[in-house]
Order: C-alpha cells, then structure tokens, then sequence
C-alpha cells in the first residue's frame, strides 16, 4: 500500500474490497450484539421470577436444613 | 486418561460450564481481538497486490473468504461431532453445543458465500454461479438453517435436541462433497491454495494466516457467548442460576 488514497479506492476495486469487509463486520457484530442481548434479557427473566416469591422460598429452604438438625 | 474422562463428565454439568466458559471468554476475546489487529493491518494494508492472475487489490478478499469458507465446514464437524456425542452419552451440555455453533456457523457460510460473490464479480466476471463448489456451500447454509428451523418447530426441548442431532449428523455428508468439489468436477471455483504446498505465496500466506487465527477464535468466542445463553435458557429454575443472576455466585461458590 502506497498512499490512503490507494488504501480508500484500492486501485478501482475498493467497491468489492470494502464491502466484503464491512459485511464481515455487520455480521460479527451482529451476532455479537445478539448473544450479548440474549443473555442479558434471560438474566432480567430470571431475576424477575426469583424477586416474586423470594420470601416463600427462602423459609422453604430454612425448614429443610432445620429438619436435618 | 482418569482425569480427562472426569473433565469430560464435568464439562456435562451446566453451572461447571458456565462457569469455565465465563472465565475463558476474557483471554479469547483478548487473542482474537490482537490477532484480528494484526491480520487485518495485513490483509489492508502492508501485503502486496496480486499480478501475477491480474487480481490487484481484490486478492485481499482471501484474507476474510477463505477462513469463512473453512470455517463454515469446520463448524458443521464439530455440530456433527457434538450431536453424535450428545446422542451416544445422552449428554444433554453437547446438545447446548450443537445450538450454539448453529447461528454463527450459518453467518460464516452467508459470508463465504457473500464474500466469494463480490470477488467472483471482478475476477470470474459473475456474481453467481451453478458450480459444485459454490452449490453444495449453498446446501450448507439451507442445512444450518434447516437445523435451526426444526430445532425451534419443537416445544419439547429433548425431542427437538434429537431430531436436530439426527439432522446435523446426516448432513455432514455434504462437507466431503464441498472439499472435493474443485478436485471432483471442473468447477469456476479454483482448487486447493491453502492445504497445497507451493499454491499460495508466501507474502500472502501471512496475513492468511493471521486472519485465519483471528477469525477462529473469532468464532470460538461467538459460540461460548451463544453457549452460555443456552445453558442459562435450559436451566432457568436451578438454583444456581439465579444466584449468579443476583450476583451471589461469588458468596455461595466458596462454601
């Protein structure tokens, strides 16, 4: 590479070359953002039906371990 | 022997799992994101023009189509070889596995196929064309898609599990027909350059083989992070996940 000129027009073919990568980078990206927000979104799932009936479940797991005793 | 066989069992467990894959995906994320520095500074920037074929600047579209092409194959293996292992120990973690290489595979494969169009344009003069290699990759992408499709048309978990393991492994009949392909018929696709000696120059062999690293970890990090969401998924109502959900993990896993 000799200039950024070249580097931008990539001698007639930068059409090809730079959308081949910009199509690599949406995609990766793409799937990035999409597995990031997927367990994001099951976390606030979960968390939201642990916050519910926090209160039963905890003096359910109090009575078992006071039975083992 | 003995402890790779109790790593493997504990690689079953989904909270063993996803813990370890939570405490990879840092150094995976920091490999790939230097290797694909460094590859990508060479495959723009300081590797040379192709004269030899009259390619020019479009040689540097190797740099992404190639790793994507092998990638899409690979990918295709290791859901075929997890399905089979999810089938054969009724493992349920391989299953997980198998869903999660699903997505990025079929992305590698769209780029593979995107990517090789946009060069076939300037190089072949056409965007498309009936070859074998370019019609059985095709295939590949319709069989990714497929397993996801039958995948989701289930509302049993362990039914759509089996029936995608069945459909994985039959597909993988394709991958030979895919390598094969430039060596089987006289396709527009052109043979072997990576695994032939002497095919590829070597100033376009490193930033090559740069990328190919970059993009395999690459891949490897988008499956663990699809990975850790379908463990979280299939296990909502265990206890541990809601503890790591709270934040509690770190008080509860000491003791």
């Amino acid at each position: 590479m000799s200039s950024w000129h070249e580097f931008i027009f990539m001698g007639k073919h930068g059409a090809y070359v730079w959308s081949s990568y910009l199509m690599s980078l949406i995609v990766l990206v793409g799937l990035f953002v999409g597995f990031r927000m997927m367990l994001k979104s099951l976390k606030k799932q979960v968390l939201s039906e642990a916050a519910a009936p926090d209160a039963q479940k905890q003096q359910a797991r109090k009575l078992k371990v006071s039975q083992a005793d | 022997m003995a402890n790779g066989w109790r790593w493997f069992h504990q690689l079953g467990s989904p909270k063993y799992l996803f813990q370890k894959t939570g405490q990879w995906l840092p150094w995976i994320w920091a490999a790939t994101l230097i290797l694909l520095g460094v590859g990508l500074y060479y495959s723009l920037w300081a590797s040379p023009i192709e004269v030899r074929q009259g390619q020019g600047h479009t040689v540097r579209i190797m740099y992404v189509h190639v790793p994507a092409a092998a990638l899409s194959m690979i990918a295709y293996i290791a859901m075929a070889i997890a399905a089979i292992v999810g089938l054969v120990w009724k493992m349920k973690m391989a299953f997980a596995v198998v869903r999660s290489i699903a997505p990025v595979g079929a992305a590698m494969t769209f780029l593979a196929l995107f990517t090789g169009s946009v060069w076939g344009k300037p190089t072949w003069g056409t965007w498309w064309e009936w070859d074998a290699r370019m019609t059985s990759e095709l295939l590949l992408l319709f069989l990714y898609l497929g397993y996801i499709a039958l995948h989701a048309s289930f509302s049993d978990r362990s039914k759509a599990d089996k029936a995608g393991a069945i459909l994985a492994i039959v597909g993988v009949i394709n991958i030979p027909i895919i390598y094969f392909s430039v060596k089987w018929w006289n396709t527009l696709h052109q043979g072997y350059s990576v695994t032939q000696k002497g095919a590829l120059a070597p100033e376009f062999q490193t930033p090559l083989f740069l990328m190919l690293a970059g993009i395999y970890l690459l891949f490897a990090a988008l499956v663990i992070m699809r990975l850790r969401a379908e463990i979280i998924l299939r296990n909502q109502k265990a206890r541990w996940v809601t503890d790591w959900a709270t934040g509690a993990t770190s008080k509860r896993g000491e003791s």
